[in-house]
């Protein structure tokens, strides 16, 4: 065993970020449970504008009156009544870092986001809670007339743009999830990209779960205008508590004529929340949205990344990964709604189940009747670690057009005896080539990612594997 | 018997139920919606019974080519094996359609084959034919001894255009058994059809059923095979042909219950005009099942604009010691193959009628029994020409 995987293995099972502040510092904390009060004092508290207050009313009314889903996971321990619908950690937008409360700074400190900066990434969003605390831009993105704000301070500056476009991709009638996040959203990022600007270095943002029994409502709206490009990365790590935890986050992307949209996600929650997620784009003319997803954490992940082809040449791809270890369920997919013709899609999921983990694939495909000339193709490959673990694939493919090239594949497997055989008889011991093996399998996901996000998954990966092959 | 039904299937004979398990099954079920995953995309409402009579077939039982049955097996009417209904499926788990079946049925196939018999080059034959309007409700139940290897077609036709058919099949394939099962759809164009089959396999036995599904404007169908013993197969080999506004649900459920058992589904879907079909497979690996090897794969041709085909093909996998694969593919035929036999003089039609038969023969070879094959081939190619529009 290298000295690497010994200091592993020091480390143990115990959660990577397992840190929480001691004494919680909040400006305001709403009180448990959902009632209309409590979202006409969010809205208050944010000085929103009257129709943003309706369509949260409008939405809560959609939330009550939405059965809870009874496809894909058990969310039946979910008790909405014992949930914090807003915090708020400190009184507005900070523009510098030295603004940033101490005790805050020193959780991030931790979670590595000053390093990141020092890397001249991008705008750095960091989500404390409900509510934007830090954020700042470069310069040259604002020269570039790039906005990339917390969603909060979107709706302050620009009331006419998110008036416009919220909700219109993901309406509160969506799903009930779509509906409470509606009622009761809470920072998340708000980015325009100008026509024909291509933003090289991937925009940011970190997200945390911090006080106990804290629901997280993040919103995101991403327009990328004509001809822009941009890399959006959202990494999600969250400490460790006793008990369930809700985030249930809405992610707008619109993607116009000839624009490029990426969408990263490392999703790595504690493993006692439930992660109720609906992300969807849609692509025009010759746009390409992808969706980058990788889910290791949390208890529960419902999680289906859609991309709607609007109209003519656009593309749709996504790529994810999803471990489940004890205790977790990823219930993670892709829907591909083919609208228009000579449109294309791609989805390449992978999956590892171990210690008693399920692993879900559940994805749609759809192919209007107008959509000719379309082609799609999806794979999904499944690893099971041990005869504890469960594995399904719920692929769903709605074709109605004739001209049209779907392929769907699958496979569930175990490590194969000759591979670890043929690694085993070059000198590697059974769990160097197990390991070898996963991150082989996860390849095609991990090169996608930047450098550090790349390195930090590795090392996340590594942590995971440990339990079985340490 | 005091029929509390908490459904709202009216149906004539239920107040003198056949079988009372079934019975009592069907009264613990509330009526399928829409809403129901299962029924998604094909509306329960089609498919209700409302008041109809249970109408008996004509059947005739015998050989394929009307040879002699040979020694040590039973072929005759459903009610010779009345003791041996539900012995396949518990009766605590069937569907509305199979309890409903079970407690109205009339007519259908009794098979029991002793150990050791070959039908060889030769096949079984049943025909049920449903004259006058009602509900038919057929039920076989088919036992294949061990050792034995047996090819049974049984083929459905009616004249009621408005029938609603329920056919239910319990299959028990024993140990070391190999059973050939050709189950033909040919009611009429404008019936609409629940067939269940449930077959049982034992140790090292194999299960080989196709399914033909040509004509009735709505099937909704479901199929579903316990591996119960080690060394057992399943195959399911499908061919449907929709045309007009017909309506094809198939439900394909292969349960793994041991391991070192294989089961390999292959459906092939060819759709003209507004045809629509549903597929929806599942490959169930309990868990220790260890050593499974599951395939499904479903092919669809679409040869009109406004045909439509929705795919399931779903894995459930427990353990981990596994091959399960799946596949779903969609595609017109290929228009490079269409044109070179059009430049080698064939017309449209006939281009398309040899590309159609060539999509389903890699099907139908797979079953590997030439006298079926060249049956199913003359009962097919008048349903061919219709739906390919020979006569457009």
């Amino acid at each position: 065993m290298s000295s690497d995987a010994a200091l592993l293995e020091e480390i143990g099972q115990d959660y990577k970020y397992g840190f929480h502040d001691n004494d919680e510092k909040y400006v305001y904390k709403s009180s448990k449970g959902l009632t209309r009060e409590i979202v006409e004092t969010i809205s208050k508290q944010k000085n929103e504008p009257q129709w943003m207050l309706e369509r949260r009313l409008e939405a809560l009314e959609i939330f009550n009156s939405k059965p809870m889903p009874e496809w894909g996971s058990d969310l039946s321990e979910i008790d909405f009544s014992d949930i914090h619908y807003f915090m708020k950690a400190n009184e507005g937008v900070e523009k510098s870092w030295d603004d940033v409360p101490e005790y805050i700074k020193k959780t991030f400190d931790r979670l590595g986001i000053p390093e990141a900066e020092r890397k001249f990434l991008a705008g750095v969003s960091a989500q404390y809670d409900s509510e934007v605390v830090y954020h700042s831009i470069r310069e040259d993105l604002e020269k570039l007339g790039v906005i990339f704000l917390d969603m909060d301070s979107g709706l302050k500056e620009y009331p006419e743009i998110v008036q416009k476009y919220f909700g219109t991709i993901i309406p509160s009638i969506d799903n009930k999830f779509a509906a409470l996040n509606t009622a009761v959203w809470s920072g998340g990022s708000f980015i325009v990209v100008p026509a024909g600007v291509k933003v090289e270095i991937p925009l940011q943002a970190y997200f945390r779960i911090n006080a106990q029994n804290m629901g997280q409502f993040e919103r995101t709206l991403i327009i990328a205008q004509p001809g822009s490009s941009v890399h959006y990365i959202e990494g999600c790590t969250a400490p460790i508590y006793a008990s369930d935890s809700l985030h249930s986050a809405v992610v707008e992307l619109i993607a116009e004529e000839g624009s490029t949209i990426r969408y990263t996600t490392i999703q790595n929650w504690s493993n006692n929340v439930f992660n109720l997620v609906t992300k969807r784009a849609y692509a025009y003319k010759n746009a390409t949205v992808e969706w980058i997803d990788g889910n290791l954490g949390s208890k529960i992940t419902m999680k289906y990344p859609a991309v709607h082809l609007m109209e003519e040449g656009a593309r749709g791809e996504v790529l994810s990964i999803a471990y489940a270890g004890k205790g977790q369920h990823q219930d993670a997919g892709a829907k591909m709604v083919h609208l228009a013709p000579n449109t294309a899609s791609t989805v390449l999921s992978k999956s590892i189940s171990r210690d008693g983990g399920r692993t879900s694939y559940r994805g749609l495909v759809k192919v209007a009747p107008d959509a000719h000339n379309v082609r799609v193709n999806v794979r999904c490959d499944a690893l099971l670690l041990d005869d504890k673990s469960r594995s399904d694939t719920y692929p769903y493919m709605e074709i109605d057009n004739k001209d049209v090239q779907v392929g769907h594949e699958a496979t569930v497997s175990k490590i194969g005896d000759e591979q670890l055989f043929y690694l085993m008889s070059r000198g590697l011991s059974e769990n160097d080539a197990i390991a070898m093996i996963v991150n082989g399998f996860f390849e095609p996901f991990i090169k996608e990612l930047p450098m550090e996000y790349a390195v930090e998954l590795n090392r996340l990966i590594q942590l995971e594997m440990e339990g079985s092959i340490g | 018997m005091s029929a509390t039904l908490q459904i709202p299937v009216q149906v004539q004979g239920l107040e003198s139920p056949k079988h009372k398990g079934a019975f009592e099954r069907l009264s613990s079920l509330t009526f399928p919606t829409y809403r129901d995953e299962v029924w998604r995309r094909t509306d329960p409402e089609n498919v209700k019974p409302e008041g109809q009579a249970v109408v008996a077939p004509k059947s005739s039982f015998g050989m394929l080519k009307g040879e002699a049955v040979p020694a040590g097996v039973t072929l005759e009417a459903i009610e010779k094996g009345q003791e041996f209904i539900f012995s396949v499926a518990p009766v605590a788990k069937t569907n509305l359609f199979d309890a409903l079946n079970g407690s109205v049925y009339q007519g259908g196939a009794f098979l029991k084959v002793g150990k050791d018999v070959s039908t060889g080059e030769q096949a079984l034959f049943v025909h049920h034919h449903f004259e006058g309007k009602g509900m038919a409700a057929p039920r076989s139940y088919l036992e294949v001894g061990a050792g034995s290897s047996v090819t049974l077609v049984e083929y459905f036709t009616s004249d009621d255009p408005e029938m609603l058919a329920i056919p239910s099949v319990e299959v028990d394939v024993k140990a070391g058994a190999k059973f050939r099962y050709v189950f033909v759809n040919l009611w009429n164009n404008t019936a609409r059809v629940v067939p269940t089959v449930h077959a049982k396999v034992e140790k090292d036995a194999h299960f080989e059923m196709l399914f033909a599904g040509f004509g009735t404007k709505l099937t909704k169908a479901f199929f579903e095979s316990d591996l119960i013993g080690e060394g057992a197969k399943s195959e399911l080999l499908g061919i449907v042909l929709g045309q007009g506004r017909q309506h094809y649900d198939m439900d394909a459920q292969q349960n793994h219950r041991v391991g070192k058992t294989v089961s390999d589904v292959l459906c092939h879907v060819a759709l003209t005009d507004r045809a629509r079909s549903v597929f929806a497979g599942n490959i169930l690996c309990e868990p220790g099942a260890q050593q499974i090897d599951g395939y499904q794969q479903n092919r669809n041709l679409l040869l009109s604009d406004k045909a439509r085909a929705d795919s399931m093909p779903r894995l459930e996998i427990e353990a981990n010691d596994v091959r399960c694969t799946h596949g779903a593919s969609f595609a017109t035929y290929d228009r490079d193959q269409k044109f070179y036999l059009q430049a080698r003089g064939l017309t449209a039609y006939e281009a398309e009628h040899l590309l159609v038969t060539g999509f389903f023969a890699a099907v139908v070879e797979r079953m590997d029994h030439e006298a079926v094959g060249e049956w199913l081939a003359e009962k097919l190619e008048a349903k061919m020409q219709a739906a390919l529009g020979k006569t457009k």
